[in-house]
């Protein structure tokens, strides 16, 4: 008896230690004492097109909300009533196709536990279908759209933080206009919705200064094998300037091969191209040639306050590390990531990671965000963003000084130095 | 006149582009009546090769050409080896090859932008050099363009009519059942025959790649092309594909400049309609 008395103390010793030493090891959801220690989750979920030919823009989004996830998590995460929690980010893609993209939401709605309250949809084909069940399901959700008129609904969880490309258009037009001088114009743009509403508000706003439009062609920059055919028609009409509204790539082929084709007029750009991209793309001696040029204001040359100018640097290096130096550092890439620490400052200023009208209503009240670098400084109460854009011109590769082309300037970007 | 002049050079250089692609697609549909919807995107590969090839190994333009010919042909043989072939057995409908072919335009789209990412590239200034003429302007690479063009198809045509391989191919699309009788390895051909169509599809381009982007759409355009011309100048006819190229260039661009570039689509199947209302089998179809 004496002997099986101590045959079990040594068994029950022995399984003791391996329930102590296997608790130790438990990933997560082990003994009471272990979960107090583990951080929370919060799920972030995000559809953009990750494939196609709208697969860059996706990338960027991406890349943008993911830096400020690792960012956030790497800091501890979000510390919400004395808990902290860490951000999951769940991306997928939607090949820009409304009825996938509405699967998956679905899907990532059922299977992620905790629920998600928040969502980046990527365009706004899919977010136009999305956006009527957002609030049934208690999710605030950002959509990618350059139409304002999307925000008009009501929706009381939505944001549309991307500039209203028709407010874009104005702005050109009256720098084309006023500041350019030219007086007959030709608008170049492709032909998908997105470029139909900027080229149209551009023509409305050009011809109401008194401006001649002589053409206006329409063409696929994803597809065309060769600029000529267009450009000929376009030049033998003896334009002062071309309006765009093309990537930087499609755009520096057009003009290179519009300067073969004999064209000494101007360009104007629109908001999809910065002026530093191009600047960029195109060889120094061949810039030297290039005439004069206007488009959005690239951050690095943007008039920004030293203070600024340095820590957006910092950033941008930051930035380059983690995906490469090609990368561009645009609006694209920004609103995802300021918008993720805005939504971490709402969660921590109202204590909850699950109440989403509290946390949208914070997150108004959270931007300009100080990791910020060229900000969006407001969210209005209708859900549309409000940011300050400068537009540059460049002749033969000199840079000229900042114009606003839209927002207020004297409101952003905020300077957190 | 001028301008008359600019536009038809532009649709002899695109066109020379056309007939390139085309030609390749034709031999895969004559040979081994593959509807090849995939052929877009070896287009779209080779201009990454190309682009591969300049940027990062530093290799001239023209010995770039070559070695993506060479790589783009010996990975057209892979792929038809490992896709094509298998579902040609006792099994196949006349729909496994499009099947086929579509499974693999998902495939390389999503391995390319695995590979080279989701951003375009640009080779940059290739033989930039102008010539000006009657108000008209042509680049050297232009003209290049056009020269190997019609340089390629010159020793194609010679290859088929002259070396024993070209002939086995001729024998092979006039009747592969008697071409395999005779004691041809028309498997062989078949492979033979696709590696080439790729080859083909990667030098057009590498050719265009100066002056275009070279993004994963590229290609998509390039098989609606590709079979708008070959069924304009008939299935599997090689004259109708380059004589058919050459239309649709001319076509796009001359729409282009003087009627409306927004609908020059319409006006290019509009033409392939009318041709094949007036005769159903394209302008050099056999019966």
């Amino acid at each position: 008896m004496k002997k099986l008395d101590k045959g079990l103390w040594m068994t029950a010793l022995t399984l003791v230690v391996a329930i102590t030493f296997l608790a130790g090891c438990a990933p997560s959801g082990g003994t009471t004492t272990s979960t107090a220690e583990q951080p929370g989750v919060v799920n972030i979920i995000m559809t953009v097109p990750l494939s196609g030919m709208l697969a860059s823009f996706g990338q960027e989004q991406q890349e943008g909300m993911q830096m400020a996830v690792d960012e956030i998590n790497a800091a501890g995460g979000v510390k919400v009533a004395g808990k902290n929690y860490l951000i999951k980010l769940t991306v997928m893609d939607d090949e820009f196709d409304a009825s996938k993209g509405e699967d998956e939401v679905d899907m990532m709605l059922e299977k992620l536990t905790p629920k998600p309250v928040f969502y980046w949809c990527g365009s706004d084909v899919v977010g136009k279908v999305i956006m009527d069940e957002n609030e049934k399901e208690n999710l605030i959700m950002e959509i990618v759209s350059s139409d304002k008129a999307v925000v008009s609904t009501g929706n009381k969880l939505l944001i549309r933080l991307e500039s209203d490309t028709r407010d874009v258009a104005k702005g050109f037009a009256n720098i084309t206009y006023d500041d350019m001088g030219c007086k007959k114009a030709i608008m170049l743009c492709g032909d998908d919705s997105a470029s139909g509403l900027y080229r149209d508000q551009w023509i409305e706003t050009y011809k109401s200064k008194g401006g001649q439009l002589l053409d206006s062609i329409d063409v696929d920059l994803f597809s065309t094998t060769d600029f000529y055919p267009f450009l000929t028609k376009a030049i033998a009409e003896n334009p002062d300037v071309i309006s765009t509204f093309a990537s930087a790539d499609s755009l520096v082929l057009m003009m290179t091969q519009a300067q073969q084709l004999g064209y000494k007029g101007k360009w104007v750009f629109g908001d999809v191209t910065e002026v530093g991209e191009v600047l960029h793309l195109i060889p120094a001696k061949a810039m030297q040639t290039m005439g004069t040029f206007c488009g959005v204001a690239a951050y690095e040359t943007a008039t920004l306050p030293e203070g600024q100018q340095t820590r957006f640097r910092a950033h941008i290096k930051k930035f380059h590390d983690k995906y490469g130096a090609d990368k561009l550092w645009g609006s694209i890439v920004t609103n995802p990531y300021e918008l993720c620490y805005a939504f971490k400052y709402a969660m921590e200023k109202t204590g909850t990671t699950t109440d989403a009208y509290a946390i949208r209503a914070a997150m108004a009240d959270a931007v300009p965000v100080p990791e910020g670098v060229y900000p969006f400084y407001k969210i209005n109460p209708d859900g549309s963003g409000e940011y300050c854009e400068f537009a540059n011109i460049c002749t033969n590769g000199v840079m000229g000084n900042s114009m606003v082309l839209y927002g207020d300037p004297s409101i952003a970007p905020k300077t957190s130095e | 006149m001028s301008m008359l002049l600019q536009t038809t050079i532009n649709g002899i250089v695109i066109g020379s582009a056309f007939s390139l692609v085309a030609l390749g697609l034709t031999m895969i549909w004559g040979i081994m009546h593959i509807s090849n919807f995939a052929h877009g995107s070896f287009y779209m590969i080779g201009g990454y090769v190309i682009w591969t090839i300049i940027t990062l190994l530093g290799v001239d333009f023209w010995l770039a050409i070559l070695i993506t010919a060479v790589v783009m042909a010996i990975f057209g043989a892979i792929v038809e080896r490992l896709t094509f072939r298998p579902a040609e057995g006792p099994f196949s409908t006349p729909l496994s090859s499009l099947i086929v072919s579509i499974g693999l335009i998902m495939i390389f789209n999503n391995s390319v932008l695995a590979i080279w990412g989701a951003r375009p590239e640009t080779l940059g200034a290739i033989n930039i050099q102008e010539f000006h003429f009657l108000n008209v302007t042509v680049t050297l690479q232009r003209v290049l363009i056009v020269v190997a063009a019609v340089i390629l198809i010159a020793l194609l045509q010679f290859f088929l009519k002259r070396t024993t391989l070209g002939m086995s191919i001729e024998a092979t699309a006039q009747n592969a059942e008697s071409a395999r009788l005779m004691g041809i390895n028309t498997s062989r051909v078949g492979s033979i025959v696709f590696a080439m169509g790729v080859s083909l599809a990667a030098i057009a381009a590498g050719l265009m790649a100066p002056l275009t982007n070279i993004n994963i759409g590229m290609g998509d355009h390039m098989t609606t092309y590709g079979f708008v011309i070959i069924i304009l100048g008939g299935m599997g006819s090689i004259p109708g594909a380059i004589i058919g190229g050459f239309i649709l260039g001319l076509i796009s661009s001359l729409s282009a400049t003087y009627l409306t570039a927004n609908y020059y689509e319409v006006i290019v199947f509009g033409v392939l309609i009318l041709i094949l209302a007036i005769k159903p089998t394209g302008l050099f179809g056999a019966k």
